[in-house]
């Protein structure tokens, strides 16, 4: 009996932080929205979803939204396992406004249980409505600041970089930047876009262009040419060291 | 060249005749069937909790990679996952007892090819942990490590995070 309390009293004293059980469960977790952005006029006043569980567990969805024009008529809704459902959201535009696109952001979020674990995840997929209210829009995308590095060598990747600013514009814009590819740019939103430059001259200089911005980059195999000067050095020295062992 | 002409014309007419008596034969009536495809994204593979065990005070730990995650879009622009800690602290059964989150880095194990991928503490208000700009579907795992302060109080702590996949 003193024994068994000596040891409750030791465990009790070497006890640290207590993060309850060890194996991650998995949870057969698929979710599936559509659409996930979605561009609707003023006059439209509901916007339907899709969600679809693709995975092996049922799931208990709650909609939440952020901004104040948008209701959703389910604030949660079952899920079972392999099954769809549609929801919808209604918009309710304010008689005054400001010209051009509002975004909304709807999250469907599969909830998780309450069962003490450490971490619990809500995992979401969010969509996006863009409320183009038109009126005076301001359409002022700017595309500048590509940059590019002077040299490279021949076998990397150097990086792109690109500044597409659309903060001086009051709505969205869909563009294609050259080799960046297609770029979204909500009303107000800056960004600056990257890409590994590839392929591209193995030697020689390069030159990229975007719009009328441009820039260019020496291509040289100087890891190779590096290499090639190491072996050489070591050769003459091995020749260096022979012909003094020679003597 | 007189036989070409004939040999076209009898087949023309042949062709006509055909087309002609399947109309009146079969009644047909044209029926359009359409749908349309919108930006869909499709996130799996997240677990719903998970656990860290029981660790020192003082020490660092990994939790279990959670994954495989993966992220698919139809959308040219691709995607991307936000993680929001829901709270400023891991919280413990005594809510006096907390961890600050900043304590949890959280970060891709391998970043997929054509993904961009960040390591960060956890924050409220969201960062940023996998981009993508392109249509497409990439697997990867995210792995969070925990810093326990020395002074920590015994206790079961516990935090609720955010992943949100959202189409660009």
């Amino acid at each position: 009996m003193r024994q068994a309390f000596a040891l409750l009293i030791a465990m009790a004293a070497m006890a640290g932080i207590h993060l309850p059980a060890v194996a991650a469960v998995p949870s057969g977790f698929a979710l599936t929205l559509a659409p996930a952005v979605v561009v609707v006029p003023p006059e439209q006043h509901t916007v339907e979803f899709l969600l679809i569980n693709q995975g092996t567990q049922d799931q208990t969805i709650g909609v939440n939204t952020v901004a104040g024009w948008e209701t959703p008529l389910e604030a949660r809704f079952s899920l079972p396992a392999g099954s769809r459902h549609v929801t919808t959201v209604e918009l309710a535009m304010p008689a005054k406004h400001d010209a051009g696109d509002h975004t909304i952001l709807v999250d469907f979020s599969a909830l998780p249980p309450d069962d003490g674990s450490t971490i619990k995840v809500v995992r979401t997929v969010e969509a996006r409505i863009i409320v183009a209210t038109g009126a005076h829009v301001i359409n002022d995308l700017r595309i500048f600041g590509l940059s590019a590095p002077l040299i490279a060598d021949s076998w990397d990747a150097p990086a792109l970089n690109l500044i597409v600013d659309n903060s001086r514009s009051n709505v969205h814009r869909v563009v294609q930047v050259g080799l960046f590819g297609q770029v979204l740019l909500e009303r107000g939103q800056r960004r600056t876009l990257s890409l590994a430059w590839t392929p591209h001259p193995f030697v020689g200089v390069g030159t990229i262009t975007v719009g009328s911005e441009s820039a260019s980059t020496v291509f040289v195999p100087w890891k190779l040419l590096l290499l090639v000067l190491l072996l050489v050095l070591v050769l003459l020295l091995i020749r260096l060291a022979r012909r003094r062992s020679g003597r | 060249m007189k036989t070409i002409r004939m040999l076209l014309a009898a087949l023309f007419a042949t062709g006509a005749l055909a087309i002609g008596a399947t109309s009146a034969l079969a009644g047909t009536q044209a029926t359009v069937m359409s749908f349309s495809i919108p930006v869909t994204i499709t996130y799996t593979g997240l677990a719903a909790t998970y656990n860290g065990g029981t660790q020192a005070a003082g020490s660092t730990f990994a939790f279990p990679d959670q994954g495989p995650q993966t992220l698919s879009t139809n959308g040219t622009l691709g995607a991307h996952i936000t993680v929001v800690a829901a709270a400023a602290n891991f919280v413990g059964v005594t809510p006096a007892n907390t961890i600050p989150i900043a304590n949890d880095t959280i970060s891709v194990v391998a970043c997929p090819s054509g993904a961009t991928c960040s390591s960060f503490p956890l924050m409220v208000s969201g960062q940023t942990l996998l981009n993508t700009t392109v249509a497409g579907t990439w697997s990867f795992s995210s792995h969070q490590s925990l810093v326990v302060p020395a002074a920590q109080l015994p206790d079961s702590y516990s935090l609720t995070i955010n992943f949100v996949a959202n189409a660009n």
